[in-house]
């Protein structure tokens, strides 16, 4: 394709004008500078996302093709908190298959689930800033919307906080009925107690018609977990639950630091995804295959300490547009 | 899928709270950059004062939020773009609504007077045939040929892939040759 000359017409800025900008920087800067911030510590601590595991348990739902299996498959997310994970389709089809032969899954990976703190029903707000008193956060609205669509109203629903405990055995049974034969559930893992605290999340809606889009955000959830807990060989088995080959989930499980690092499930064949940036921050963007409104693309991004999920059956660079615009 | 890019996603999305600022030249990063952001407006929405002014807003913002780009130097023209797209968008709502496309290229008023009086005629010419392009492939096309990104590098800022840019590209050359074809 000759497409050089279009390259032909691009030209240096008048110098008087390059001039004149760069002076106006400079003044800016003269005037007050941005304070660098300072280094986030929380990601340093034992932190996942559950948030966002909730967030893509959402966008599971709304995925026909996987919406049955992936109610249960996530409740067991929900219950290991540990990280999210690929979902091979093969595997949530088995996955699909056992259920349906009435195996519960839930029972099969712990017991003694103990709800510390209910979540609470969301309160609808009128005002950002009440949402912000009440979650305690910055609360963020984009500035660019979509053409026609505009807010509908903000929601705060109080944090949660839930604890439970490991059972191996009940773990092993799973891995053994999946024909996972070279994992050994870890021992030490049993009786292990989980805690998971969810902060407080506000959601944002906004519409135009059935043209709905969410913005959540939120603090990073927190999860306690006791000292000694080797979270890769969890990780592993999680993986190989999830559809992994041997090598891959080990390749995988011990090449990240899991204390800070959420792996987000994307169902393989119901969406795909790539990193995008939003306000210079590496964002995901999980893009529904199938056709615009029927389901929705997410992006998701961490900013400052808060954890930020936007979705909706719009357009993917309009969602970006939208979240670069906060 | 790619465990690799699932896991590079993963990482991505959480690391950058967790390296410390680096120190950015932003005089250096003004001198790089500067003829690409004006490039890419001249090729949005002519050339002339508006560019400059739309140029002008877009390292102004990116100043006052330098605080929030901290992180490696290969993201930065990705960042900036971020912003000069959405000055663009602010623009084209505010002010373009109610301008036929005679009218926009009409305001590629070639104020560069070092340019030749060819050269200036070329640009308008170009200028009136971008204007009949959908938002999106003009704005690909300022991108590529007014701001000399790669696809890949497009396709990050819009979040498109880089095939869909690849295949939007190639198709709107093909239009645009045979016009600049038929012209000369």
């Amino acid at each position: 394709m000759e497409d050089k000359f279009l390259y032909e017409f691009q030209e240096a800025p008048r110098p008087e004008f390059a001039k004149s900008l760069l002076a106006r920087l400079s003044e800016q800067s003269a005037s007050g500078p941005v304070p660098a911030r300072s280094s986030f510590s929380l990601w340093r601590t034992p932190v996942l996302a559950p948030l966002s595991v909730l967030v893509v348990s959402a966008i599971l739902l709304t995925f026909p093709s996987v919406r049955a299996a992936a109610q249960h498959f996530l409740d067991l997310f929900r219950i290991q908190r540990f990280a999210a994970v690929s979902i091979n389709p093969a595997r949530l089809q088995q996955l699909e298959q056992l259920r349906e032969g009435k195996i519960d899954f839930q029972a099969l990976l712990s017991r003694n689930i103990q709800v510390l703190k209910e979540p609470g029903k969301p309160i609808i707000v009128d005002d950002p800033r009440v949402a912000e008193q009440i979650a305690g956060i910055p609360v963020r609205l984009p500035n660019s919307l979509p053409n026609g669509i505009t807010q509908a109203e903000i929601r705060v629903q109080d944090g949660g906080a839930v604890r439970f405990i490991a059972d191996t055995a009940k773990l092993q049974e799973l891995l053994d009925l999946l024909g996972i034969m070279d994992v050994q559930a870890p021992q030490q893992l049993n009786g292990t107690t989980v805690t998971v605290n969810i902060p407080p999340v506000v959601s944002a809606l906004f519409a135009k018609g059935k043209t709905e889009i969410m913005l959540m955000q939120s603090r990073s959830p927190e999860i306690s977990l006791p000292q000694g807990v080797y979270l890769p060989q969890i990780v592993e088995i999680v993986l190989r639950i999830a559809g992994l080959s041997s090598d891959e989930a080990q390749k995988f499980a011990y090449s990240i630091d899991w204390h800070s690092t959420l792996l987000v499930p994307v169902p393989a064949d119901a969406a795909s995804f790539h990193e995008v940036d939003v306000h210079g921050n590496t964002g995901l963007l999980i893009e529904s295959n199938y056709s615009r409104g029927r389901n929705p693309s997410v992006l998701l991004w961490s900013e400052g300490g808060i954890v930020y999920a936007l979705s909706g059956g719009i357009r993917s660079f309009e969602l970006l547009e939208m979240a670069n615009s906060l | 899928m790619s465990t690799e890019t699932t896991r590079s996603s993963a990482l991505n999305w959480l690391l950058p709270f967790t390296s410390a600022a680096k120190e950015v030249d932003w005089e250096a990063l003004y001198t790089e950059q500067l003829p690409r952001v004006y490039n890419f407006f001249r090729f949005r929405v002519g050339e002339g004062a508006v560019a400059e002014d739309l140029t002008s807003v877009t390292f102004e913002k990116a100043w006052r939020f330098r605080h929030r780009y901290r992180r490696d130097l290969s993201a930065f023209s990705t960042w900036l773009f971020t912003i000069a797209r959405n000055v663009a968008t602010d623009y084209f709502r505010r002010y373009r609504k109610d301008l036929s496309l005679e009218e926009i290229a009409d305001q590629t008023d070639g104020q560069t007077p070092e340019s030749s009086a060819i050269r200036r005629s070329d640009f308008r010419q170009l200028s009136n045939f971008l204007s009949r392009l959908s938002n999106r492939e003009r704005e690909l096309l300022a991108l590529k040929y007014g701001s000399g990104l790669t696809n890949r590098a497009i396709a990050k800022i819009t979040g498109l892939s880089e095939s869909n840019v690849g295949t939007i590209m190639h198709r709107t050359i093909l239009d645009l040759r045979a016009q600049w074809q038929v012209k000369e």
